[in-house]
């Protein structure tokens, strides 16, 4: 059975001097593919090779068997949503950083901007919602890291690929965060790929490892 | 209409050499290790100036249309090369699109106000042509440098919101638009602040040898205030056209940013 992401010898290189890496795998609907592996070893890389931010060598992904290049690179890009691990925030405030994102034509045409969605993802991130009018450069790093992913959430990616997106989290928000996306894979016609080094990732229900070591392994 | 110009005999251009003395005095005396290229500088002065008198002398007399056409052509390519100068930031100095920024500013500006302004008998008066397209080129170079050294400092400064804005599927454009709007802001300032100051700090070179070779001040302040509005015009195309026309480079055919783009080379 395809999943909803496939990915066929996809082969990249993380550096101009490091080796290649070349990967195989698929993630089903409502899946977490956790991907693991030394540091250097390529984890970031790969999220943004599916991500079409860095360029692949050879190999082919398809979203709901279709060929990536189907899509021009922001069409692209707004379904397969990115979060670095150390995400930027635009200047203004938390309201400002939500509501940028839709100023952009592929947003624009894919989702609405919803306060009610806003309201309730700050809930359950466990975020007060007086942080809307806050300075988004003045947050802390796990403000910083919850606000990022509730919004790439808000821009209605198909698959999100979050890069260490609990490291600066303490152990109650790190629940609320998995509870958060787990609610949100629940939903249907989506899949999230995660890179993480601890083992909390068990809190998500259908998870799928990738082990990342030296030139790459298959799933 | 008062006495011309008060010519300077070869005797008299001997002595400007008392004034080298002088600079160089200075260096001796705090060995500042400038001695060889203030010689230097002088003799190129002396030998390229000389040459220029000698290639305008032929070329006023001439006044072909062609030939004019050519010189100023030229004039635009040694800019386009020199402005690279100006551009630490820009890793690989764009010296094709630098070309067309500034023939397209230099060609539209200078026609306007050599045609529709100035509008001297023959339309193509060599005297005319080559000072004022020089002047438009001079300042067009320096605001087209500056703007496209902006714009990769300012995407390199605004790397992460441009990768957030990337990874949302904002296009090339979307993504850079602050950037490039900082960048051409950057280009226009110097020539727009001065417009503020012409007149009140120093009096504008183009003006002051209009004045010393004899010319109606009210005359010379004529032509001066068309020079510094077409200088602002100018600035404003080239610095639009080249920015335009290089954000592009920084991404590849995807989409994406390019690492060598805003690595420092």
């Amino acid at each position: 059975m395809a999943g909803i992401l496939e990915f066929k010898d996809l082969i990249f290189r993380a550096g101009a001097a490091t080796p290649v890496i070349s990967l195989s795998g698929s993630i089903e609907d409502r899946q977490a593919l956790i991907v693991r592996g030394p540091s250097g070893s390529g984890k970031s890389t790969f999220l943004r090779v599916l991500a079409r931010l860095h360029p692949a060598v050879s190999g082919t992904v398809r979203l709901e068997g279709q060929d990536w290049l189907r899509y021009p690179g922001p069409e692209w890009r707004v379904r397969l949503v990115y979060v670095a691990q150390k995400p930027a925030m635009f200047s203004g405030s938390v309201l400002d950083n939500l509501v940028r994102p839709f100023e952009l034509g592929a947003v624009r045409r894919r989702a609405e901007l919803n306060m009610t969605l806003i309201e309730e993802g700050l809930d359950r991130l466990m975020l007060p919602r007086t942080i809307l009018k806050q300075d988004a450069g003045r947050l802390s790093g796990g403000e910083t890291a919850r606000v990022a992913v509730l919004r790439a959430v808000l821009v209605g990616p198909q698959v999100l690929l979050l890069d260490e997106p609990t490291a600066g989290l303490d152990r109650e928000s790190r629940s609320a965060f998995y509870a958060f996306m787990q609610g949100w894979l629940a939903k249907g016609k989506r899949a999230l790929v995660m890179v993480s080094h601890g083992e909390d990732y068990s809190l998500l229900k259908d998870t799928h490892i990738l082990n990342l070591g030296v030139g790459g392994v298959e799933v | 209409m008062t006495g011309g110009v008060v010519p300077i005999s070869d005797w008299q251009l001997a002595l400007s050499v008392i004034l080298v003395v002088i600079a160089g005095t200075v260096s001796a005396v705090f060995r500042l290790g400038l001695l060889r290229p203030l010689v230097w500088g002088t003799v190129r002065t002396f030998v390229q100036l000389t040459l220029v008198g000698y290639v305008l002398t032929y070329v006023f007399a001439l006044n072909n249309l062609y030939l004019i056409l050519a010189l100023v052509t030229l004039m635009v390519y040694i800019a386009s090369r020199a402005a690279v100068r100006r551009t630490p930031n820009v890793p690989r100095y764009p010296a094709g699109l630098a070309f067309v920024a500034l023939l397209a500013s230099t060609y539209l500006v200078g026609t306007i106000v050599t045609q529709l302004i100035i509008a001297p008998e023959p339309w193509y008066s060599a005297q005319i042509i080559i000072p004022i397209f020089g002047m438009i080129l001079g300042n067009s170079m320096n605001g087209i440098a500056l703007s496209l050294d902006r714009l990769y400092a300012e995407v390199r400064g605004r790397l992460g919101e441009v990768e957030t804005l990337l990874s949302f599927g904002a296009t090339p454009w979307e993504a850079v638009r602050d950037s490039v709007r900082e960048a051409i802001r950057a280009g226009m300032t110097p020539t727009i602040n001065s417009l503020m100051v012409v007149g009140l700090v120093s009096l504008p070179g183009m003006m002051t040898g209009q004045i010393l070779a004899g010319a109606d001040p009210q005359d010379a302040v004529r032509y001066q205030i068309v020079v510094m509005l077409m200088i602002a015009a100018a600035a404003a195309i080239g610095c639009l056209i080249l920015v335009g026309l290089s954000y592009r480079k920084m991404f590849d055919s995807d989409g994406a940013l390019r690492q060598e783009a805003y690595e420092r080379g």
